[in-house]
C-alpha cells in the first residue's frame, strides 16, 4: 500500500507539471501560503518568546522595597522625562551600601551627579547626556527590556532630595519581589503588550494568510477537478485521490516550508530591525523558541497539504453522462452565516453604545470581534452572489452594442462567480481591515496640537517637589523676571512673580501686590497669558488663577512657569538648571502630556501599520493569484478565438470588463460593508467624535482601481499569449 | 498521383512539408479543393491528418511548400495576416467543437462575425439563420455546456460558416459522436458546399463518412495519395 501511495503521489506531481500557467500559479501560491502559515505561527512563538525574555529582564531590575523586609541598600525613586514628545523612565538612585549589587546593566552605582543612559536614548538626543549631570556611560543590554528602550539611571548631586519624596524609597535590592501581582515600576511605557500583538497577528496576518491559503489551494482547480473526476471514474478510492493531489502539492509545500524555516531560524540567529516601528528584535530573545521551530515547520506543511486534500475531498457525483453546466462551487451557507454574523455585530454594537461603549477585553467586545471576523470572512462570498446578475447585465450590454469584450467578460462573470470570490476576497477584506484600522485610530484619540503650534516652548512648566527653598534657588538661577511661581492656596492655584514676569502676560494696568484677578490686572491679555489663564499652557494651572507679586502666607509651591521667549533653543538650559537645582525635576512644554499621549498612540499605530502592511502584502498576492487563475482558465476557453484573431485588444478588453467589473463590485460591496463595520465599531466604542474613514476609503478606491488596471493588462497579456499558442484538442 | 497548383481552386496545396524533430510528418503533400466540392482526407491515427489541416489553416507553419487560398499564398503571411485570412476566408470545425461554454450557442456563432466587424444585428441574424438551417435553432439560447455532442458540432459548423468562408475545414467533426449523431452532422456538413458554394475539406478516419465526399485522399507516411477522384 505504501508503495502504491508513493507511486500515486509521484503521478500527481508529474501530472501537475503539464499545465504551465495554472500549474505555476498553483505551486507559487502553495509555496507562499506555506511560508505564510509557518511564519505566522513562528511570529506567534516569537512574540511569546521575546516578551518572556523581556519580562525576565524587567523582573530582574524591579526594586524590592525595604517595606517588604530586609536591610536597605539604596534609595530608589522613579520619575519621567520627555524627549521628542516621548516619555521615558528616569530612575533616581542613592546607594546606602556601595557593596550591594547595582541594577542590572550598570557596571557600578552612579556617583553623585552621575547619569547612565540607554544607548537608544542617547542616539535619539545626544543633549540628554548633559541634562541630568555627568554622563557616566551606557546602560548595558541586561538592564534594558530591549535595545530600543529609553531609560536613565541618575544619582542627584544632593542625595537628600530623594528623602523628601513620598512614598518610601528604600530598597533592599533588585529582582523578583515577594509581593505578587504588584504593579511593575520599570516597564517601558510605549511598547505593545503581547496580547495586543497576538490580536494584531490574528487580524492582520493570520486572516489574510487563511485567504491566501484558500486561494492558492483552488488555483487551477478546474484542471485538477477534471483529473480527479477521471480518477473517480476509474474507481480510485479517496485515499488514492488524496495521495494524488498531495503529490502534486508536496514539492511546493516542502520548498515553502524549507524557506520559511530558514527565515525563521535566521531571526533567531541575527538581530533584525523591524521596519515601520524601527524595533530591534534580539535574536537571543527568540532562541528559546527555536526548539519548537521544527514542529511548526512540519505542522505548517501538513496543514497546507491537508487543506489541499480537503478542498477536493467532497466530489459531486455526476448526475448523467452529458456535459454539466458550468456551476459555481460557492454555497448558500456563507451568505446565511454572513447575515447572522452581521446581525450579531449590529446587536453587540448597539448594546454597547446604549451602555456607554464596550470596555476593552469585555465579553461584549469579544462577541463583536468574533462576529466581525465572521462577517469579514463571508463578505467575499456574499458580494460575489451579485456577480451573476451583474455579469449577465454586462453581457447583455455587450451583446446589444456589439462589444465583444463586454459580452465575453460579462458571460464569464455570470458563470464563474466563485472564481471572482477567490480573486476579490483579498481586496474586500483588505478594504475592510484598512477602514477598521483607520477608524480605530480615530476612536482612540484626537491630537490636540494646536496649543503646541501656538506657544511652542515659550512657556515651560517645571515641577520639583514642594521644597520652597529649592524653587527659590531655581528661580534665582533662571531669573525672577521670567518665572511665575505656581502656588496652592486652599487648593486654588495662584501665580506669583515679579512685576516684569506678570507684565509679560498682557498689557497691565498695575502690578498686583496681593492676590488679584486677571480682569483687574490687565487691559489686554497676550496669547501666553490667555493660554495660562484658560489652563492650556500648563498642567499645574487651571481655572483662571489669581495673580500676585508677593507670596501669601500658608501657600505651597507646586511648581514654576518659566517664560521662555527664546523658545526651544533656551529650553534645554532651563531643563539643565531644573535638574541641577531641584534634584528631582519634571520639565514640560504646553500640551506636552496630550501630545505625548498622541505620540504614544502613534507608536502603537506604527505596530498596527507594520502588521497591516504585512497582511496587505499577503492579500495582494492572493488577489494576483486569483486573477491569474481566472485568466488561465479563461484563456483556455478563448483559444479558438485566437485562431481567427491575432490582436490583443479583445483579450485585454475582456480582462478589463471581467476584472473591472469584479473590482467595481469590491469597491461597492466591500466598501459599503467596510463603512458599515466602521460605523458599528464607532458605536461599539461609543466614540461619537470619531471620524468615518472616508480618506482611507478614497485611497482604497484609488489603489483598487490601479490594481484593476494592472491586473487587466497582466491578464490580457497572459490571455493573448495563451490564445496565440492555442491548438485544438484532438485524439 | 501529383496535382499541380490550380489557380481556379479555392484551396491549392503544393509540396507541403512539415517536420517534428527529425521526422517528416508531411512530406511533399499536393492537393486541390475546388469550390462547391467536398474533399475527404483519410488515414490512420497519427498519420498527420490534423497536422495537414492545421498547416492549411495557417495554425502551423510548414517547413516547405505552398498553401494558397483563393490564389493567395498564406504560408508566407505574418501570423496577424493568417489570422485575418482565417477570419474571413476559412471556417474551421474542430473535433471537440471548442465552443466557449460561458457564451450561448447564438453568441458563439455570432462571435467570428462580430470579430470581423459585422453589425451586431446582422451578426446575430446570420447566426440565428445558420442555427435554424442546421436544425439547432431551438437551442440558440440554451447554455452551451448543456448541449449534446451532435448539437455542439452543428453549432460549431454554424460558427464556421457565419463569415461566409470560401473554404471550410473540419477535423474529425464526427469523431466524438455516436453513429446516429455522426450521420446527422455529416448530412449537414456534406450539404454545405452546394448550399454555400464553398470548398470543404474534412479529415476523418471513418471510411463511411469519407465515402460521402466528392474526392478522397489517403495520407500515409507523410504522403498523400488519391483514393478516389
Amino acid at each position: 500500500m505504501i508503495h502504491s501511495d508513493a507511486a500515486l503521489a509521484r503521478l500527481g506531481y508529474r501530472s501537475g507539471r503539464h499545465h504551465p500557467l495554472s500549474g505555476i500559479a498553483h505551486r507559487l501560491g502553495l509555496l507562499l501560503a506555506t511560508m505564510m502559515v509557518i511564519l505566522a505561527a513562528w511570529a506567534g512563538l516569537a512574540i511569546e518568546s521575546a516578551s518572556s525574555q523581556r519580562q525576565l529582564r524587567v523582573d530582574a531590575r524591579e526594586p524590592v522595597f525595604a517595606a517588604e523586609g530586609g536591610e536597605a541598600v539604596a534609595h530608589w525613586f522613579e520619575s519621567a522625562d520627555i524627549v521628542d514628545d516621548r516619555q521615558f523612565p528616569l530612575i533616581y538612585l542613592v546607594p546606602l551600601d556601595a557593596s550591594a549589587p547595582p541594577p542590572p546593566g550598570l557596571p557600578r552605582w552612579p556617583r553623585p551627579g552621575e547619569v547612565f543612559i540607554s544607548p537608544a536614548l542617547l542616539e535619539a538626543d545626544a543633549t540628554v547626556a548633559r541634562r541630568y549631570g555627568t554622563y557616566a556611560g551606557p546602560i548595558g543590554q541586561m538592564g534594558l527590556t530591549d535595545p530600543n528602550e529609553w531609560l536613565v539611571y541618575l544619582r542627584p548631586t544632593d542625595s537628600t532630595v530623594i528623602l523628601e519624596r513620598d512614598p518610601p524609597t528604600l530598597i533592599t535590592g533588585f529582582g523578583q519581589s515577594a509581593v505578587r501581582n504588584r504593579d511593575e515600576r520599570t516597564t517601558s511605557l510605549y511598547d505593545y503588550g503581547p496580547t495586543s500583538l497576538y490580536q494584531l497577528l490574528l487580524w492582520c496576518v493570520v486572516l489574510p494568510t487563511v485567504i491566501l491559503l484558500v486561494t492558492a489551494v483552488r488555483v487551477g482547480a478546474d484542471v485538477r477537478d477534471r483529473r480527479l473526476a477521471m480518477l473517480d471514474a476509474l474507481g480510485a478510492p479517496r485515499r488514492a485521490r488524496a495521495w494524488f493531489v498531495a503529490g502534486e502539492a508536496a514539492p511546493a509545500v516542502a520548498a515553502g516550508a524549507l524557506l520559511a524555516g530558514g527565515v525563521a531560524a535566521a531571526t533567531a540567529t541575527v538581530d533584525i530591525v523591524l521596519p515601520v516601528v524601527d524595533y530591534r528584535l534580539l535574536a537571543s530573545d527568540l532562541r528559546p523558541a527555536l526548539r519548537w521551530l521544527p514542529g511548526v515547520v512540519v505542522a505548517g506543511a501538513v496543514a497546507v497539504i491537508a487543506a489541499v486534500i480537503g478542498s477536493v475531498w467532497r466530489q459531486d457525483r455526476a448526475a448523467g453522462t452529458g456535459p454539466r453546466e458550468v456551476r459555481s462551487r460557492v454555497r448558500r451557507w456563507p451568505r446565511i452565516l454572513f447575515m447572522l454574523a452581521l446581525a450579531a455585530t449590529i446587536w453587540t454594537a448597539t448594546t454597547a453604545y446604549r451602555g456607554g461603549g464596550a470596555a476593552y477585553g469585555s465579553r461584549l467586545e469579544q462577541a463583536f470581534l468574533l462576529s466581525l471576523a465572521i462577517v469579514l470572512l463571508t463578505t467575499p462570498a456574499t458580494v460575489a452572489t451579485f456577480a451573476g446578475p451583474v455579469g449577465g447585465a454586462i453581457a447583455w450590454l455587450g451583446r446589444r452594442r456589439g462589444w465583444l469584450p463586454a459580452l465575453i467578460g460579462g458571460r464569464w462573470l455570470q458563470h464563474r462567480w466563485s472564481a471572482l470570490t477567490r480573486m476579490a476576497a483579498a481586496a474586500i477584506v483588505g478594504v475592510s481591515l484598512a477602514s477598521l484600522v483607520s477608524v480605530n485610530i480615530s476612536t482612540s484619540g484626537s491630537a490636540t496640537t494646536g496649543i503646541r503650534e501656538q506657544l511652542g516652548d515659550r512657556i515651560l512648566t517645571v515641577r520639583g517637589g514642594e521644597n520652597a527653598e529649592r524653587y527659590d534657588q531655581f528661580i534665582a538661577d533662571i531669573g525672577a523676571h521670567r518665572t511665575l511661581r505656581v502656588l496652592l492656596v486652599e487648593n486654588q492655584p495662584m501665580l506669583v512673580g515679579d512685576c516684569t514676569a506678570i507684565g509679560a502676560l498682557g498689557t497691565s494696568r498695575r502690578c498686583p501686590a496681593t492676590p488679584t484677578g486677571w480682569d483687574t490686572v490687565f487691559d489686554k491679555v497676550h496669547p501666553e497669558g490667555a493660554a495660562i489663564m484658560n489652563g492650556s499652557a500648563s498642567i499645574l494651572v487651571s481655572g483662571k488663577p489669581l495673580l500676585s507679586s508677593t507670596i501669601p502666607a500658608g501657600a505651597t509651591t507646586i511648581g514654576v512657569l518659566v517664560l521662555n521667549p527664546a523658545g526651544a533653543g533656551a529650553a534645554e538650559a532651563v531643563a539643565r538648571s531644573a535638574y541641577a537645582t531641584l534634584g528631582i525635576a519634571d520639565v514640560s512644554r504646553p500640551g506636552q502630556y496630550s501630545i505625548g499621549g498622541n505620540d504614544r498612540l502613534a507608536r502603537v499605530y506604527a505596530w498596527f501599520a507594520l502588521f497591516f502592511v504585512a497582511g496587505l502584502a499577503v492579500l495582494l498576492v492572493s488577489t494576483v493569484l486569483g486573477a491569474l487563475d481566472v485568466f488561465a482558465a479563461q484563456s483556455r476557453n478563448l483559444g479558438p478565438v485566437g485562431g481567427v484573431y491575432s490582436g490583443s485588444r479583445l483579450f485585454v478588453g475582456t480582462a478589463a470588463w471581467n476584472i473591472g467589473a469584479a473590482f467595481a463590485m469590491v469597491v461597492l460591496g466591500g466598501g459599503a460593508m467596510a463603512m458599515i463595520l466602521s460605523f458599528l465599531y464607532i458605536r461599539l466604542r461609543a466614540a461619537d467624535l470619531a471620524m468615518m474613514p472616508w480618506p482611507t476609503m478614497l485611497r482604497a478606491i484609488v489603489g483598487i482601481a490601479g490594481l484593476a488596471v494592472g491586473l487587466s493588462l497582466l491578464c490580457g497579456w497572459v490571455a493573448t499569449r495563451s490564445a496565440r499558442a492555442w491548438r485544438p484538442a484532438n485524439d | 498521383m501529383v496535382t499541380r497548383p490550380d489557380t481556379s481552386a479555392v484551396l491549392s496545396v503544393h509540396g507541403l512539408r512539415y517536420e517534428v524533430g527529425d521526422r517528416a510528418v508531411l512530406d511533399g503533400v499536393d492537393f486541390v479543393a475546388p469550390a462547391a466540392t467536398t474533399t475527404a482526407i483519410m488515414g490512420p491515427s497519427g498519420s498527420g491528418k490534423t497536422t495537414l489541416l492545421m498547416c492549411v489553416a495557417g495554425l502551423l507553419t510548414a517547413k516547405a511548400g505552398r498553401v494558397e487560398v483563393n490564389g493567395r499564398q498564406i504560408n508566407t503571411l505574418s501570423p496577424r495576416q493568417r489570422a485575418s485570412v482565417r477570419l474571413t476566408d476559412i471556417g474551421i470545425v474542430y473535433q471537440f467543437g471548442e465552443l466557449m461554454p460561458e457564451l450561448t450557442p447564438l453568441e458563439n456563432v455570432a462571435l467570428p462575425a462580430l470579430l470581423a466587424g459585422s453589425a451586431p444585428s446582422q451578426a446575430y441574424q446570420r447566426a440565428r439563420e445558420l442555427l435554424a438551417e442546421l436544425s439547432v435553432g431551438e437551442v440558440a439560447q440554451t447554455p452551451t455546456a448543456a448541449l449534446s455532442g451532435g448539437e455542439r458540432q452543428r453549432v460549431a459548423v454554424a460558427r464556421a460558416l457565419v463569415n461566409r468562408p470560401s473554404l471550410l475545414l473540419a477535423d474529425e467533426p464526427t469523431g466524438s459522436l455516436d453513429r446516429a449523431a455522426a450521420d446527422l452532422v455529416a448530412d449537414v456538413f456534406f450539404r454545405l458546399p452546394q448550399a454555400h458554394g464553398c470548398a470543404a475539406v474534412v479529415v476523418t478516419h471513418n471510411p463511411r463518412i469519407a465515402a460521402r465526399a466528392d474526392a478522397q485522399w489517403e495520407l500515409d507516411a507523410g504522403k498523400l495519395t488519391m483514393d478516389r477522384p
